[in-house]
């Protein structure tokens, strides 16, 4: 009987994880990530971002060491590929452009940035002409890196990595057409010293501020969060959750929750609120969860309002917290859905308005069409709400209103993020940090290197 | 170096694996469907690998079963064997770094229903554990993981819960819902138990009868009819071994579901149900759902299986506004108009002036100027002329359409077919290039001669000429493409429930609505009633099964006892089952002749002295005697050398003494025999000889008899 018994796994995160440790095999794991990707069986950019690095950690530790131009291509490549599969997921991408900075990073401390910036050039020329669209990852210009996992050593790091790179740009423009670049890499190819073991270690700093980014953003609580404010904030997602009990560890508050027709949100909102386990962690901290206090027990008020009741609780506010899927360079961002008529409410009631964001969720890109951008889901998630009866009333509805009004006979997708223009947000909480939006541009051009910002 | 070493580790753990292995859900892919309903295309394509928004449907339950986590794939292919274990080698799920693990091919070209697939499965041994039983043109998006689990309670709770069927629980107004294939189902609530199935069948008897004793042994049943059944199920080992023990079992739901369960005080084995709400669920069952399924697609209604999620390589949609997805590299000229709900495959083009709306056009297309297309399907590599006009069809790969063609709503235009300038294409239509290699019935080589003198269309239009099951015809008439306006008439009027202990004609009960339904069935289809289909069903089915018996050389109790039990099931008259014997006879006969070179009286001497004691058995007094004949001249009519056999076969008949003179000559003389109509005279001819002799031989021995007798007198 008990043979008969059969199981199945989701290939979820754990999954992932679980393949890289036991079964890793270069090609075929980055072809099944693609798959894993497409199937949006990783997503959500903590996700995508924490199952990204460890790929990229194993394939650097795989990748047999010739030149550092080589190592570089087989980076790109492989983030070009991955970053293509699923254009919205921004994480990817910038784990991947991270990955490079890193490599960059450990070329000029062993003296061979310039051999790093042969290679970039080499390798962009093809790439422009495979993909007229600027779609693909243009890794080109990016450069340093700098990490957050211990934010005194960052402040250093950037100044360091300013004035190298200065320095190389200036070289690389003077002096290396990209035939030479060529010509080069064998030549240099003895001198060359295996970087790996410092790069791999780089990664795993990246995969450490990764795990540690909520931790990070809830150190920022008492500097957000003063005594007797009411703050609202529009579901109740993990980070901001973590903030909050951070905060009322120290401040009292009250707390309102807005939560909307969209059933992630009020599941979200409810079992923080009722401080059950969420799916995520019943794996791995049980104990955390267990002996953690909620917010009540800690001594918060918390009230659960419904979208409509927002205009009249909006004058009490003092606070807005909202979080962010993606921040671009411009401080426009990509948030959840319903996400832009809190803040506009905000916005005429003149509320500071606070958004999360870890760092693998800033994005050195500008976008004008943000529409392949959103995350989306099936229509069900958003349209069965309410009860039968009434869902066909209203389907019926819709379908005579979109077939008056809508000549095209097209339904809406859904879509589960959407986008806010910059200007809504007047601070974005990140785990390097509280940054003014007027500040952001500068500190992704910092992270990532970069002279100018993709466009979209 | 290093590279070497992770890879040996990594294999060493698979070993490992392996053994973990053994729990992991299998899945079987029917990538049959062992119907009709797509041909024109299917002579040439399996099912599996039309393409649906430009990706064979095969990929969307692969992709199904990756999603959910299955690791271990068995593709059960038929029709089309080859070519669909040709697709699926060189696909990325044969590669190392497809997501399962194992992913088998069993050919099994003989295999004519899920019954007989079952049986093979069941034979060859494979699977062991519970499996998912899915077709090769389902489409979902649903995890699997807590239907899974719900099962697994079911299996520990009770060892006999063999199989757990997954249904989505949808009511008139969806699209992707076939309007054929609908059967009600008896649910208890409290176990989620299935206790009774019955199929619909469209137009026919529109009530069902349900057995008043499951009314006493449950104190709650749900009575379901709006549920989309996918066939998509989670068995146990049990069910292909169920499917051996019934050999007459075809069909998973319409005889297997039904008969377990009806038989439940014989087998005690219960099935349960899982509904679905939130998922998509859908199968590409007929092109009306085809036409729905890809509507769903563009809208993104099976979230992440979306066109723009780009599964397979070399695809890369990009999603507009207004759900137009457009590949990379296609060309569309600045006044082409295209409308939302458009997908439009890579390197093709779109001329000056030409209006393209919720259509799906494939790969390499060269679409001309001044084009409208509206509603249509264009699968890969079609040149369509300037001018044309093209409303809800779908055209396969390789077609060529001249200029100024017009194709009406509902036509389909299989591979490779060229259709000059000018033409118009009826509604309704379907023209094919294919021809059917097995010209052995007259009927296709009239075709081909009509072909030759039309001479202008490379293609002939398409009939299948095949002695269908009717009803599977009004099914699919159903779910044709063009078949739109109606079918929404009589969705809300079928009345189900008929509860009463006797059989009782529900013909009575028939709605309005039902009614006039079937009287546009009828004049639909030549054959009408419904009786005669499920008889002709029974007779082929029977006569094949006979025959071989009759190739295997059963001993002839064994053939007899099957024979037996096969009427018993349909409760099928003698007279039945002496015409399927009369069939597979000559059939047999036929065989003979051919394969080892015999001449016809030897070969009938051979299978009727072999066989004697099954057609005595079937045979009780002299009307039977001259029935037997009759359809013995029946048959022959039919078949090539008729007139010869049938002399033959009387003859034969005469001497083993299966049938007495009185009853040659009371088929003599009977009206049927010696009509004109469907050239029954004419095949007769040649037995005259044998029938006058046998009459003189009959005057001189009753001459002699009498002689005899004067001579007592005497």
């Amino acid at each position: 009987m008990t043979s008969q018994m059969v199981t199945l796994r989701m290939p979820d995160l754990q999954w992932w994880l679980d393949h890289l440790d036991t079964a890793f095999a270069p090609d075929v794991s980055v072809d099944l990530f693609v798959g894993v990707l497409k199937r949006r069986s990783v997503k959500g950019p903590e996700d995508a971002a924490i199952a990204t690095a460890q790929l990229f950690l194993r394939l650097i530790y795989a990748h047999p060491f010739s030149s550092i131009g080589d190592l570089v291509d087989h980076i790109s490549s492989v983030g070009t590929k991955l970053s293509k599969a699923v254009p919205r997921e921004l994480a990817v991408r910038n784990m991947a452009r991270r990955v490079i900075g890193i490599i960059r990073e450990e070329a000029e401390n062993n003296g061979m940035g310039d051999l790093f910036q042969a290679a970039l050039e080499t390798e962009e020329l093809p790439k422009v002409s495979h993909a007229p669209k600027g779609r693909a990852d243009t890794g080109a210009q990016l450069t340093g890196h700098a990490s957050f996992a211990n934010p005194s050593s960052s402040v250093t790091g950037v100044f360091e990595i300013l004035s190298v790179a200065s320095s190389s740009r200036g070289s690389s423009a003077a002096s290396t057409p990209p035939s030479t670049g060529m010509g080069k890499a064998p030549h240099a190819q003895t001198a060359q010293h295996d970087i790996r073991p410092a790069v791999i270690q780089d990664i795993q700093e990246l995969l450490e501020e990764l795990d540690s980014c909520e931790h990070n953003i809830s150190e920022l609580a008492t500097q957000v969060i003063y005594k007797n404010e009411v703050i609202l904030t529009y579901g109740l997602p993990p980070s901001i959750h973590k903030l909050l009990l951070r905060a009322a560890q120290k401040r009292e508050f009250t707390l309102i929750v807005v939560v909307d027709e969209i059933a992630d949100i009020n599941k979200q909102a409810s079992t923080a609120v009722m401080n059950k386990p969420t799916g995520k962690e019943e794996a791995g901290d049980d104990q955390e969860t267990a002996t953690r206090k909620s917010l009540q027990d800690r001594g918060i008020q918390i009230m659960v309002i419904m979208y409509h009741d927002l205009e009249n609780l909006m004058p009490r506010v003092n606070k807005v917290i909202v979080t962010a899927r993606y921040v671009f360079a411009d401080a426009g961002m990509v948030a959840v859905t319903g996400t832009a008529s809190v803040l506009t409410i905000a916005k005429e009631h003149s509320k500071p308005v606070y958004a999360v964001a870890g760092t693998h969720m800033l994005c050195p890109m500008t976008t004008v069409g943000p529409y392949g951008l959103f995350e989306r889901g099936p229509p069900d998630i958003t349209l069965r709400k309410t009860c039968f009866s009434s869902a066909l009333v209203l389907f019926f509805l819709t379908v005579s209103v979109l077939t008056a009004f809508n000549p095209e006979h097209c339904r809406p997708a859904t879509m589960l993020s959407e986008y806010i223009e910059n200007g809504s947000v007047d601070c974005f909480i990140t785990n390097n940090g509280l940054i003014a939006p007027n500040c952001i541009n500068r500190t992704i051009m910092e992270m990532y290197h970069t002279a100018k910002c993709d466009l979209f | 170096m290093s590279n070497r070493k992770d890879k040996k580790s990594s294999g060493g753990k698979k070993q490992a694996e392996e053994q973990q292995r053994e729990n992991i859900l299998q899945a079987v892919v029917l990538a049959d469907s062992f119907q009709k309903r797509f041909r024109p295309f299917t002579l040439e394509t399996p099912r599996c690998l039309l393409q649906l928004a430009n990706t064979p449907l095969i990929e969307y339950t692969l992709e199904f079963l990756a999603l959910s986590g299955v690791q271990d794939v068995f593709i059960f292919a038929s029709s089309h064997a080859e070519k669909v274990e040709e697709y699926i080698r060189s696909s990325r799920w044969a590669q190392k770094s497809s997501p399962f693990k194992n992913c088998r091919i069993i050919l099994s070209p003989a295999s004519v229903s899920v019954g007989d697939a079952m049986r093979e499965l069941d034979s060859k041994q494979l699977i062991t554990t519970d499996f998912l039983l899915v077709h090769g043109d389902f489409i979902s998006n649903l995890p699997l993981g807590d239907i899974l689990d719900t099962h697994r309670k079911c299996r520990t709770a009770d060892k006999n819960a063999i199989m757990t069927m997954i249904l989505k629980e949808g009511s008139c107004g969806i699209r992707s819902k076939a309007k054929s294939e609908r059967g009600v189902f008896l649910i208890d609530p409290a176990t989620n138990r299935c206790v009774y199935y019955d199929d619909i069948i469209p137009y026919g008897r529109s009530g069902t009868v349900i057995p008043r004793e499951l009314f006493k042994d449950h104190s709650e049943l749900q009575i379901r009819n709006d549920l989309i059944d996918c066939y998509l199920d989670i068995c146990s080992p049990d069910v292909p071994a169920l499917f051996t023990e019934n050999f007459d079992y075809q069909h998973i739901r319409r005889h297997f579901l039904h008969g377990i369960l009806t038989d439940y005080d014989l087998y005690g084995k219960t099935i349960h149900t899982q509904i679905i709400k939130d998922y998509y669920l859908a199968r590409v069952r007929s092109l009306k759902a085809y036409d729905g399924v890809s509507k769903d697609m563009m809208e993104q209604l099976a979230y992440p299986v979306v066109p723009d999620t780009n599964f397979m390589d070399g695809q890369s949609y990009d999603s507009g506004r207004g759900s137009r997805y457009i590949d990379e590299s296609v060309f569309l000229e600045q006044s082409a108009t295209i409308k939302p709900s458009t997908l439009i495959g890579t390197d093709t083009s779109v001329g000056e002036e030409s209006v393209v709306g919720s259509s799906t056009i494939g790969r390499n297309c060269e679409i001309g100027s001044g084009v409208v297309i509206d509603g249509s399907y264009i699968w890969d590599d079609v040149v369509i002329g300037d001018g044309c006009r093209i409303y809800s069809s779908v055209i396969a790969n390789g077609v060529k359409l001249g200029k100024d063609c017009i194709v009406e709503k509902g036509a389909l235009i299989s591979y490779h077919v060229n259709i000059p300038d000018g033409t118009t294409i009826k509604a309704g239509s379907k023209i094919t290039a294919y021809k059917r290699k097995s010209d052995t019935d007259s009927d296709s080589d009239d075709k081909e001669d009509k072909e030759d003198k039309d001479g202008l269309l490379a293609g002939h239009e398409y009939e299948d000429s095949e002695s269908e099951e009717e009803d599977e015809v009004i099914r699919s008439k159903m779910d044709s493409l063009g078949f739109h306006e109606e079918d929404l008439i009589n969705d809300s009027e079928s009345s189900i429930s008929t509860i009463s202990d006797d059989d009782e004609d529900s013909d009575d009960e028939l709605s309005p609505g039902d009614k006039k339904l079937r009287e546009r069935s009828d004049s639909v289809t030549t054959a009408t009633s419904e009786d005669n289909a499920e008889a002709d069903a029974w007779h082929k089915e029977a006569a094949i099964s006979l025959f071989t018996a009759m190739e295997g050389d059963h001993p002839v109790e064994v053939a007899s006892l099957e024979l037996n039990g096969l009427r018993m099931t349909a409760n099928a008259s003698w007279h039945q089952v002496r015409k399927a014997t009369v069939s597979a006879l000559h059939s047999r006969i036929e065989q003979v002749v051919a394969t080892k070179s015999k001449s016809l009286s030897q070969a009938a001497n051979e299978v009727f002295t072999r066989w004697e004691p099954l057609v005595k058995r079937m045979i009780f007094d002299q009307a039977d005697q001259s029935d037997f004949l009759l359809l013995v001249q029946k048959d022959c009519v039919e078949r090539k050398n008729g007139s010869s056999l049938l002399l033959t076969v009387a003859q034969r008949v005469f001497e083993l003494d299966i049938v007495e003179e009185e009853a040659i000559n009371a088929w003599w003389a009977d009206e049927k025999s010696s009509t004109e109509a469907g050239g029954m005279s004419k095949v007769r001819q040649a037995t005259e000889v044998f029938v006058k002799w046998l009459a003189e031989a009959e005057e001189e021995s009753s001459e002699e008899e009498e002689e005899d007798d004067d001579e007592d007198d005497e």
